[in-house]
């Protein structure tokens, strides 16, 4: 343990759901952990070099992304390659997915997280630790599930066979959605079964 | 041998350390309280399962340790990557300090701060409220055992107590010698006809769940239940 050196404890595996700040300092981290329910959410405060390592620790992928530098690098455009939802502070990096988004007010951003976490879509929302609730207690585990109940109508710019886990789990429980492509804005997101 | 909940303190200051220990041992846990985080760091290791602790209190300053090999980031480290369920809080005269909170962030995503000026009656009454957890007819008592309500029953495990501190929230259990503790205690809430079940998330992760309804078979109640969905133990005051 001596020489790990400080912060590795953010690379320890999680398998609750976590949002993964990255920036120049933890300011932002700090902050954003200061005004999210912890049973719904562990902040992960990277730093650039460290993302890809700290994105991997999280399992099986991050539920969000919330980046303040200019460039998101690779292991962040290969993470949102899944059903990750992406946030930025600042100007929005050219590679990043059609579905994150930019804040130039730190207001903004934390309600978007916070919008994130209070997302509901036929009954279902965010679970404690990891998964999504239905109405009456019952758990659904699933991290692509999860992330289309975060977001909303806004969706995901994704294939959607990314979505194929999600579907098989709505339609084994009984629940009236599944993954759709919305024609109005080509995004992947939760709408009523077919 | 006592079957009582584990708390692990770590504080340099002597007297502090005996004082803390002494109200932790009053309130039936069983305390490992240590100065220096070397020492820690080295039990949370070699202990295997049997010395995951419910919760630890860890010092943020360690100058006065007799042995400083080993700081108090890197035991928060530790506890992260060896001990994730074990609801660990750190203290420091700090509290406001932007860079020590990202330090233990970064450290330790789940720790909880503590400021250490507002004295060790408030650390206590947090540990207190922290530990004091009830799920639908059950409730912790002593941090050593889990009591149904209804009919006074007792089960003394560490791993029941530790699903009902983190409902709703799942745990990870180190071993299958857990994972059958677990099972069992299933068992015994099933004969009891209480309402909660243990629920299985896979890869021995494991979670509360509370059925909604009166539970086949179910026992009078006392009049002392629980509340049936209580706020998270992450909500704290």
């Amino acid at each position: 343990m001596v020489g790990e050196g400080p912060g590795l404890g953010l690379l320890a595996p999680e398998a609750d759901r976590t949002l993964v700040v990255l920036a120049a300092d933890g300011e932002l981290a700090v902050a954003l952990r200061d005004r999210s329910d912890r049973s719904l959410v562990v902040v992960k405060d990277a730093r650039p070099e460290e993302a890809e390592a700290v994105i991997r620790s999280c399992r099986p992928w991050p539920w969000m992304v919330v980046g303040a530098v200019p460039e998101a690098g690779p292991a962040v455009v290969a993470a949102l390659r899944r059903p990750v939802l992406a946030l930025w502070y600042g100007c929005r990096p050219p590679e990043l997915p059609r579905h994150a988004r930019a804040f130039a007010r730190f207001a903004d951003l934390a309600a978007a997280v916070q919008q994130a976490l209070d997302g509901e879509h036929a009954g279902m929302r965010l679970g404690a630790g990891a998964g999504v609730q239905l109405p009456g207690g019952r758990h659904i585990a699933g991290a692509a599930l999860q992330a289309l109940v975060s977001a909303g109508d806004r969706g995901f710019d994704l294939p959607l066979g990314t979505f194929r886990a999600a579907a098989r789990s709505l339609a084994a429980c009984g629940v009236a959605a599944r993954p759709l492509r919305d024609p109005r804005t080509g995004m992947v997101r939760l709408g009523p079964p077919g | 041998m006592r079957s009582g909940a584990t708390i692990l303190l770590v504080e340099d200051e002597p007297e502090q350390l005996e004082e803390l220990r002494r109200a932790m041992d009053a309130r039936g846990f069983q305390v490992v309280a240590m100065r220096s985080a070397a020492r820690a760091a080295t039990w949370l290791r070699e202990g295997g399962g049997w010395s995951r602790p419910l919760a630890a209190i860890v010092d943020w300053d360690l100058r006065l340790s007799p042995d400083r090999s080993v700081s108090a980031t890197d035991l928060l480290c530790v506890l992260a990557r060896e001990a994730a369920d074990c609801l660990t809080i750190v203290y420091t005269a700090n509290a406001d300090s932007f860079p020590v909170r990202s330090d233990i962030q970064r450290a330790h995503p789940r720790a909880w701060l503590h400021d250490k000026r507002d004295g060790d009656p408030s650390l206590l009454a947090r540990i207190d409220r922290m530990l004091d957890r009830g799920v639908a007819d059950l409730r912790v008592e002593e941090g050593s055992r889990v009591v149904h309500l209804p009919t006074l029953a007792q089960y003394r495990h560490r791993e029941a107590v530790r699903l009902l501190v983190h409902h709703p929230g799942a745990v990870t259990l180190p071993s299958d010698s857990a994972t059958r503790a677990v099972r069992r205690f299933g068992d015994w809430l099933e004969r009891r006809g209480s309402p909660v079940r243990v629920v299985s998330q896979g890869r021995r992760r494991y979670r509360l769940a509370v059925q909604e309804g009166p539970a086949p078979g179910a026992l009078p109640e006392s009049g002392a239940a629980g509340t049936a969905e209580p706020a998270p133990p992450h909500h704290l005051p």
